[in-house]
């Protein structure tokens, strides 16, 4: 479902008011008829009204107002709704105690969260840095282990909620609701890597609930239980804290205890827990599998060919990508419902799938899932960034932020002009496509985690890296370009500009000099680091096509005369007004380039003159890149992206060049000549050109590639005529390489050491006793072939 | 076995025989090819063309600048041999439309040449049938008399990995089945395979029982988790129906003599590590224990995180200290345990009897400081088991473990090497494991790299499917 809009939102806080009110005044009301009278009038589940009510509650406790305590406060509010309440604070009266506290409320009533300021507020200089300094705790590092649910729910963040993975809220509500209303037990089980806001979420579920025993102080702790009426709630909060009696098959041991005591289970799960887990199902010598190992085995893969014939099992199962729901069954009775999420499959910077949770007709779960899609490079331009996970989180984000333009050292200072550009939603989407893009290449999904380590690099640089939040300001004060002399400011500005977003998210500062930053240790460097758009300049003009170029102005502003000798002037004449560019280029650009013309024109020597203009031309082409989402290698990012797209049919100029590259002629320039594979040695590279020795060969016939995606990979099919040879994965890497097919030649990237192994299995796979065909052995010499012929059949 | 099984051995039913490893000392093995031949070579005989007497060594082919003996015979085809070859072909029914059969025969046995070294004056065939493995042999290419047998060695590893005295087949045995199987399948290797062994050989290639009798059985399911289990297990699977079809022939080959020189690598090592853990169990107070021997054993191999400097993690130095002085060790041991063991005498009464001998102990901690400036067979031969011969061009060889940095040698397997040790840790061909998986199968054959490293290894070979977190559950692909 989409966002609730103004209309809704109106409804339901009128809604909330007359119950609170209702309640101060000591007048009965009934919170189910309430539901449903609302239900009629905004076409909403009876959960989700429930829930939003819930959110109001959360608004109301942040703004020390009273609130409904029977609606608990669940943070992660949608933005609107906390701007309208915030709009409407006077009719929820004055700040004072809580109406109706209980006892347990009251023991887990968290301290009072730090407010961040109104974002239509003006912000004082020593608030805005403030506010920056808070970001130190969100820099990419993180956790080991998952923090304790409590310390989350009692230590509200500074910054906003991030919005949850697809299916990670409507699960929470499906849990909720149904261990509310129903006596079945529930478990719900968040599936994914660290960061992934698993612990979060839980944390959201438990909060304000008592604990049956409260753990030793100072750990996280593998499990957590609270009382939950006549049940129990058991909260395995990070199972990859070990057991001290028993290390394998401890998850499988938790759902079994939760399924005995009949109480509600929630469940962190990381991926490599579920390996750990399948062995020790498979190394146990126990016949037959309890629910534990049936569920462990079924998270791990739901096709497991040791689910069948267990007494234990899962019916009425539903499987998404991402989502997957079924029914506990002990023979044939039902003994709990189950949802899992998995968090780590939805890219954070793709549209979030909607998700439906609700009972079955039969009693059980019901799942709908929309299908899980990649957007194409070239109509990311076209999304909707309030579908957007990251693009919602970077939102809020910056609401709070709000530098003047004039106490803040705008024209020196980097950060100021972080923080302004990325207000601009042109800017913003320029950046998400580029987080996408290095996605695509790296051949992974970047986690809550490494998206905040990214948005921190893009606010602040690497400063985070390399000295405390509290020498920010000492640091700022002491790298304030001077006024000595024109190469001195601009070797100060320099140095600062290494904190702009556009050089920052790219590892920029370690950056050799010839375009390729290194990429160290640091996740998002990782990421971002192959798709820094100096790896991979296309000259051209950009038209948003997939194979634009687009560094033609940046040359140009180099080579071009101006009045003022600035290229940064030139670059912004050269591109229409509403480029991004414009949106980008602040007053810290402008001083930047200032003090470049001035350097310049007080005299350096060749060398320094020319690491300048080396060092400031890679910066303009970030600049101007970044502002228009344009990554290295976009092209092949776009074929990749629409291969995706097509999904069973391989985009028509990829499948030639893949065909080349699996199946090139011995001559490239003749389409007819042979296409042949060495029939013994040890690696089997093509052969071109002329044999300098007599060799045995074999001749490939016509091949056809087809595709198909599991999740976010695309794996390619090989057959002859109607014979499947081999399949591979079609990553970036290997369109990459693909693309880079000229004339059927092969050519040459820096994917070529990741892609050869593979291709030469995939061509091998034709040498294996069942795929060979006795009719297509040649004998080589020189540039002569003749056929090979076989009578000893 | 898990990790731990080892512990639930009741140590006081060990006797002393377990305490010394049935293993003779290996020498310098010029090619990896060797390796298929000479266990081959333990099963069968056959006598080439041109052989003066039954000392004649063999080489495949001879490069510019041999000087090898007059008693190595070259059994590549040239001149009359590779016109015989060509008919011999030719009467299996091979021909080329309108070529002649001398540019098939030589088209064969080029197309046979296997690996080569940089500085190699030899070059073997790949042994993918029977023939071709008896095309070259150990005396042949160390161009001595008397060479140790390999045959024998690795049947006595492979002996040391069973899991239980009931295994039926040997190494040896298994292999030729595989090649067997291979030819049956496949009519161009089978011919090949028949031309060869007419044309080069003086008559047909016949059976002999290998040489392992019941050397090791007192070791059988001792030693899970080990290079020994391993290979046991690996050679199995790898000699199967199962992957035998499912690999190319030379592909085969390649993962085969793999499997094979990790095992001589790897089992050295361990063997070094196990003496050097006796003699601290020796030279210590504890409740003497074949449990807590296993225990106290350090890694095999340092495989240290590939971010360092070479310098850091070479293995070069620290292999040739163990190599030495374990084998300094295994002797003085092996002496001793002659002049004060009978059959019966139990693994823990020999250790305390060894404690309570103080010259003996004396000469354990002089043997333990060995000078290792000292020229080892042994060492060697594990340190060419392990490390890649020619990296590049066209006879490059992909399969090793260790590769020369500079003055260092260093972990740094080929791209082959991760497809046959990942393949084979999945549950059979085209199918998946987890990197826990290959993880763990490192770990047993003594060598534990960084988990980062091993994914990114994984990645470049082109077996790791994605996964969001990068820990065990990364997915693993079998190359095949």
């Amino acid at each position: 479902m989409a966002d609730w809009s103004d209309e809704e939102l109106r409804l339901l806080v009128d809604s909330y008011l007359m119950m609170l009110q209702s309640e101060q005044a000591g007048i009965p009301y009934n919170k189910a008829e309430e539901n449903r009278r609302l239900q009629l009038r905004i076409q909403r589940s009876r959960s989700s009204i429930e829930f939003k009510h819930c959110n109001v509650s959360a608004v109301l406790a942040n703004l020390n107002r009273p609130y409904i305590s029977g609606y608990k406060p669940r943070p992660h509010v949608q933005l609107a709704l906390r701007r309208y309440i915030e709009s409407r604070i006077t009719e929820f009266g004055a700040s004072e105690a809580t109406l109706g506290q209980d006892a347990t409320h009251g023991q887990g009533q968290a301290p009072a969260p730090i407010q961040p300021p109104a974002a239509s507020h003006t912000v004082h200089p020593e608030a805005f840095w403030d506010q920056i300094a808070h970001l130190w705790d969100r820099s990419t590092g993180g956790r080991d282990v998952a923090s304790k649910p409590e310390s989350q729910s009692a230590s509200p963040d500074y910054w906003p909620k991030a919005p949850r993975p697809a299916g990670v809220e409507e699960a929470t509500e499906w849990f909720l609701t149904g261990i509310s209303e129903s006596r079945m037990p529930r478990f719900l089980f968040l599936v994914g890597g660290p960061g992934a806001g698993k612990s979060d979420a839980a944390a959201e579920i438990v909060q304000g609930l008592a604990q049956v025993r409260t753990p030793a102080e100072g750990l996280a702790h593998r499990t957590y239980v609270y009382e939950w009426g006549e049940k129990q709630i058991v909260l395995v909060n990070d199972a990859t804290i070990s057991e001290k009696t028993a290390k394998q098959g401890a998850l499988a041991r938790d759902i079994n205890e939760a399924q005995r005591s009949g109480n509600h289970l929630v469940a962190c799960v990381n991926r490599g827990v579920l390996v750990e887990e399948i062995a020790a199902v498979r190394s146990s010598s126990q016949a037959g599998y309890q629910a534990g190992q049936v569920l462990t085995t079924w998270l791990h893969d739901h096709q497991d060919e040791s689910l069948a014939n267990q007494d234990w099992t899962i019916k009425n199962s539903t499987h998404h990508d991402y989502m997957a729901a079924g029914e506990l069954h002990d023979g044939t009775a039902v003994r709990a419902l189950i949802c899992v999420v998995f968090t780590d499959v939805c890219s954070l910077f793709e549209v979030k799938p909607k998700v439906e949770i609700g009972p079955s007709a039969e009693g059980g779960i019901s799942l709908h899932c929309a299908e899980y899609r990649i957007t194409p490079m070239s109509a990311r331009p076209q999304l909707d960034l309030s579908l957007i996970p990251a693009a919602e989180l970077i939102s809020e984000v910056l609401s709070l932020l709000n530098p003047t333009e004039s106490d803040l050292g705008s024209d020196w200072n980097p950060i100021v002009a972080n923080v302004q550009a990325l207000t601009d939603l042109d800017v913003r989407r320029g950046l998400l496509d580029i987080f996408r893009a290095g996605e695509i290449v790296a051949g992974k999904r970047m986690t809550y985690r490494e998206l905040w380590g990214a948005l921190v690099r893009s606010l602040v640089g690497d400063l985070p890296d390399r000295i405390t939040r509290g020498e920010l300001g000492d640091y700022m004060a002491q790298n304030k370009p001077s006024q000595n002399s024109e190469l001195q400011r601009f070797v100060a500005m320099k140095n600062l500009a290494e904190l702009r977003l556009t050089q920052a998210v790219y590892g920029a500062r370690n950056d050799s000099g010839d375009g390729m930053a290194l990429r160290g240790d640091n996740p998002v460097i990782q990421v971002l680091g192959p798709v820094d758009p100096t790896r991979d300049a296309v000259p051209g003009f950009f038209d948003q096509s997939d194979s634009s170029g687009w560094s033609s102005p940046v040359v140009a502003a180099f080579t071009g005369q101006s009045e003022s000798g600035s290229p940064l002037a030139l670059l912004l004449a050269s591109v229409p007004s509403t480029d991004a560019l414009h949106s980008i280029t602040k007053a810290f650009d402008r001083s930047l380039d200032a003090a470049f013309v001035a350097a310049l024109a007080q005299g350096m020597t060749s060398q320094k003159r020319a690491s300048a203009y080396s060092w400031y031309g890679r910066y303009l082409t970030r600049l101007y890149a970044t502002a228009n989402g344009i990554p290295a290698f976009r092209s092949d990012i776009c074929m990749w992206t629409n291969a995706w797209t097509l999904s069973k049919t391989v985009p028509t100029p990829l499948k030639n060049r893949l065909k080349s590259l699996l199946r090139p002629n011995r001559d490239p320039r003749d389409g007819d000549s042979s296409a042949l594979i060495p029939v013994f040695d040890s690696r089997v590279m093509p052969i071109h050109g002329a044999s300098s020795t007599a060799k045995l060969a074999l001749a490939s016939t016509d091949i056809e590639l087809v595709s198909k995606i599991e999740g976010e990979l695309i794996f390619l099919v090989l057959l002859e005529g109607t014979i499947e040879i081999a399949q591979i994965n079609l990553d970036f890497a290997l369109v990459r390489e693909a693309m880079s097919v000229g004339s059927n030649y092969a050519g040459v990237t820096e994917q070529t050491d990741r892609t050869a192994p593979r291709l030469e299995r995939l061509r091998a796979a034709r040498l294996i006793p069942k795929k060979l065909d006795d009719k297509n052995y040649m004998v080589l010499k020189g540039a002569s072939e003749w056929q090979l012929k076989i009578s000893n059949k | 076995m898990a990790a731990e099984d080892f512990q639930q051995i009741d140590s006081s039913s060990i006797l002393s025989a377990q305490i010394k490893l049935p293993l003779a000392r290996p020498q310098y093995l010029v090619a990896p090819e060797v390796f298929i031949s000479s266990l081959a070579g333990s099963a069968l005989q056959a006598v080439p063309r041109g052989a003066r007497g039954a000392k004649t060594g063999l080489v495949y082919k001879k490069l510019p600048g041999n000087t090898n003996s007059a008693k190595v015979l070259e059994m590549y085809p040239r001149d009359e041999d590779l016109l015989r070859l060509g008919n011999e072909l030719a009467a299996d029914g091979i021909t080329t439309l309108h070529g002649s059969p001398m540019i098939l025969a030589e088209a064969v046995a080029e197309s046979v040449l296997g690996t080569r070294s940089a500085k190699g004056k030899t070059q073997s065939a790949s042994p993918m049938s029977k023939s071709l493995a008896l095309v070259q042999d150990l005396r042949g290419l160390l161009n001595t008399n008397s060479p140790p047998d390999l045959g024998k060695i690795l049947e006595s590893l492979y002996v040391l990995g069973a899991p239980s005295i009931d295994s039926e087949k040997g190494a040896a045995s298994r292999l030729l089945e595989a090649l067997q199987r291979r030819t049956e399948k496949d009519a161009l290797l089978r011919a090949i395979d028949r031309a060869y062994e007419a044309s080069l050989f003086g008559g047909p290639i016949t059976s002999r029982a290998p040489s392992i009798g019941k050397l090791s059985n007192e070791w059988v399911g001792l030693l899970d988790d080990t290079p020994f289990r391993w290979f046991h297990e690996k050679w199995n699977a790898l000699t199967s129906k199962e992957w035998v079809d499912a690999l190319p022939a030379r592909v085969w080959v390649d993962w085969a003599a793999t499997v094979l020189r990790l095992a001589l690598g790897m089992g050295y090592l361990w063997e070094a590590s196990w003496y050097e853990a006796l003699k601290k169990e020796v030279l210590q107070d504890t409740d003497p224990s074949w449990r807590s021997v296993r225990s106290s054993m350090s890694p095999a191999l340092s495989w240290n995180a590939a971010s360092l400097q070479p310098s850091m993690r070479d293995v070069h130095s620290p292999m040739r200290r163990k190599i030495i002085r374990g084998y300094a060790l295994q002797k003085v041991i092996d002496d001793w345990l002659g002049e004060n063991t009978n059959p019966e005498t139990t693994f823990e009464t020999a250790i305390q009897k060894m404690r309570r001998d103080e010259t003996f102990r004396s000469i354990l901690v002089t043997a333990s400081n060995t000078p290792t400036n000292v020229k080892s067979n042994a060492f060697e031969a594990v340190k060419y088991s392990l490390s890649t011969r020619e990296a590049s061009g066209p006879f490059a060889d992909y399969y090793g473990l260790l590769r020369k940095r500079g003055n260092y040698l260093v972990p740094e397997p080929g791209t082959e090497w991760v497809a046959v040790v990942a393949s084979l840790a999945c549950d059979g061909p085209g199918g998946k494991c987890d990197v826990s998986s290959v993880l763990s199968d490192l770990v047993a054959l003594g060598a534990r790299p960084e988990m980062t490293d091993l994914i990114d290894l994984l990645e470049q070979a082109g077996l790791a499917r994605g996964s969001a977190d990068a820990d065990q559950g990364v997915i693993v692909q079998s190359a095949f």
